[in-house]
């Protein structure tokens, strides 16, 4: 494969930017969460 | 009209009285350009190459700070409850204001201009284009400056958030402003007409849109 | 719509549930997600070919050959950029027109996840440009130029956000900030068309990739993940954003109700003290 250490580097940088993103905004949503009652929490239903 | 002059009337008074633009802006604007000077190593043939860039850079910082003053003479004072009751509509105020700013960058770029002349060695071959150019770029940079000016600033960390929001902005103008000096002071072959054409849109564009902007803004502030 | 926030409360009883900002529909698009990175990662890396086409002597290749793979990150990124921030541009301008903090919750959440986008298709393309243009960053070329205005100014709309201001006023500047970003661009890409003008321009590499079948279904296989990921990723940031503001104002009613407990004793011992019976006018 040509140019590999190239294409390493683009697919892992984008890799660890995009999650580590979702992880934070996951890890953010579940503390902020706690703070806020469920009534207010309009997605949550009880079968889910 | 008439109430768009006593807006600009008024920031121009103030301006006047407290001498900030004279002792500390236009001091500051021409040590831009002699900084600016020593990064080039004061290579004569290279300062008069790129001082149409130079120029537009140093006219963008000043025109920061610059911007950043059109704000706070409102906040000092609570001007800008003023201006509110009395019940001029927003967009004159913001026409006002703009032209306020546009005449003090005029007074700079004058300035600059003949700093220009005397430390970079350029020479103005179209007069016409340079001044046109100058002033559909200074219309462009005032509007942009007074709306984006407002946004950033009732939040105490104004000095360092309006770079952010208006430089970017400001990306067009320094293109385009010096292509057409460029070819108004003989150092690029380029039609600098064309790009007086696209200052001139520019300008057009932020003015409608501030003029459209600023009511919510000001609402937003009382 | 309502995919954003889930169906209304109604008459539901009070959730025992977990709290996180999943739900039924975050789930399928995080499987979806999933699924498609594996079928997309198989594609780019074993099925699809190298570009490389016979070249002008005899018996060479020229093309991008194995740094085409880039592309596949590169392309769908950038496309979701642009229609990232254009939603949020699109949500401002509904906000400044109709007020519904929904458009406001909409345009934050777009835009944070267009910068974070933008800043994958910026560093992606420097590292496909290295070996295929010879350089990091190449002037000369109008979209990567624009994007990194696009991107200067986004980050902007983030600065402002980020400072803590009342509600109803960020949410107004952030909006004409946000509208602001969509007049800016056109203009920044037609100047840097023209500027660029003045040298050679490089013609861009996309345009002469001879697109193979498989390429092109790779390509188009991104665009769908990275949309299914894009799509998951705002539910869960429109919920955070949905979150924050009814923490700040839990906050901001929690401290008013102090400050009228604190009136209100002040008030009592007053009226305890004075023995009118007046002061307790504070609820």
């Amino acid at each position: 494969m040509t140019h590999a250490g190239y294409i390493a580097a683009g697919w892992s940088i984008s890799a660890a930017l995009l999650v580590s993103y979702a992880v934070m905004i996951l890890l953010r949503g579940r503390r902020l969460s706690g703070r806020v009652p469920a009534r207010r929490r309009r997605w949550m239903t009880t079968e889910d | 009209m008439r109430e768009v002059l006593l807006v600009a009337a008024k920031d121009l008074r103030i301006e006047l009285r407290s001498r900030v633009l004279l002792f500390q802006v236009a001091p500051f604007a021409v040590a831009t350009l002699v900084l600016l000077g020593f990064a080039l190593d004061a290579d004569r043939s290279a300062l008069r190459n790129f001082s149409p860039g130079l120029f537009w850079v140093a006219v963008l910082l000043t025109a920061l700070l610059a911007a950043q003053r059109s704000v706070a003479v409102e906040h000092a004072g609570r001007a800008a409850d003023a201006l509110l009751l009395s019940a001029t509509s927003p967009a004159r105020i913001f026409a006002g204001k703009a032209l306020a700013l546009a005449a003090q960058l005029a007074v700079l770029e004058a300035l600059l201009g003949v700093a220009m002349v005397v430390l970079y060695d350029a020479r103005v071959e179209h007069f016409g284009l340079a001044v046109a150019s100058a002033a559909a770029a200074t219309v462009g940079i005032a509007a942009a400056g007074t709306l984006y000016g407002v946004l950033a600033a009732p939040m105490g960390v104004r000095e360092t958030l309006l770079p952010v929001l208006l430089l970017p902005v400001f990306a067009p103008v320094l293109i385009g402003a010096t292509r057409a000096f460029g070819d108004a002071l003989g150092t690029a072959a380029v039609n600098g007409w064309a790009w007086f054409g696209l200052l001139g849109l520019f300008a057009l564009v932020y003015a409608v849109f501030g003029a459209l902007a600023y009511g919510p803004l000001l609402e937003a502030e009382a | 719509m309502s995919i954003l926030l889930g169906r209304p409360p109604g008459d539901r009883p009070p959730s025992a549930a977990p709290g996180h900002t999943g739900s039924r529909a975050t789930r399928i698009l995080g499987v979806a997600t999933l699924v498609g990175l594996v079928g997309l990662c198989l594609c780019a890396f074993i099925f699809s070919p190298p570009d490389s086409r016979p070249g002008p002597e005899p018996g060479s290749r020229i093309g991008q050959f194995d740094a085409v793979r880039l592309m596949y990150v590169h392309f769908p990124a950038a496309i979701w950029t642009y229609s990232a921030l254009g939603l949020c541009a699109l949500a401002s301008g509904v906000y400044l027109w109709r007020r519904g903090v929904w458009w406001d919750r909409l345009a934050h959440a777009s835009a944070e996840i267009g910068v974070l986008l933008c800043a994958v298709t910026l560093l992606t393309g420097m590292i496909w440009g290295r070996p295929i243009w010879n350089t990091w960053w190449e002037w000369g070329d109008v979209r990567v130029v624009t994007t990194l205005v696009l991107f200067l100014t986004y980050a902007g709309y983030l600065a402002l956000r980020s400072v803590p201001a009342a509600p109803e006023a960020r949410a107004r500047r952030s909006a004409i900030l946000g509208v602001g970003g969509a007049v800016l661009i056109p203009i920044v890409n037609r100047s840097v068309e023209w500027w660029e003008n003045r040298t050679l321009h490089q013609q861009s590499t996309l345009e002469e990739l001879r697109i193979e079948d498989l390429t092109l279904f790779t390509l188009v296989l991104g665009i769908a993940v990275m949309g299914v990921f894009f799509l998951w990723i705002l539910i869960h940031r429109f919920r955070l954003a949905w979150l924050e503001a009814e923490v700040e104002s839990a906050g901001l009613e929690a401290a008013l109700a102090e400050r009228r407990a604190e009136a209100g004793e002040v008030a009592a011992t007053g009226a305890g003290a004075g023995g009118t019976g007046e002061g307790g006018s504070a609820p």
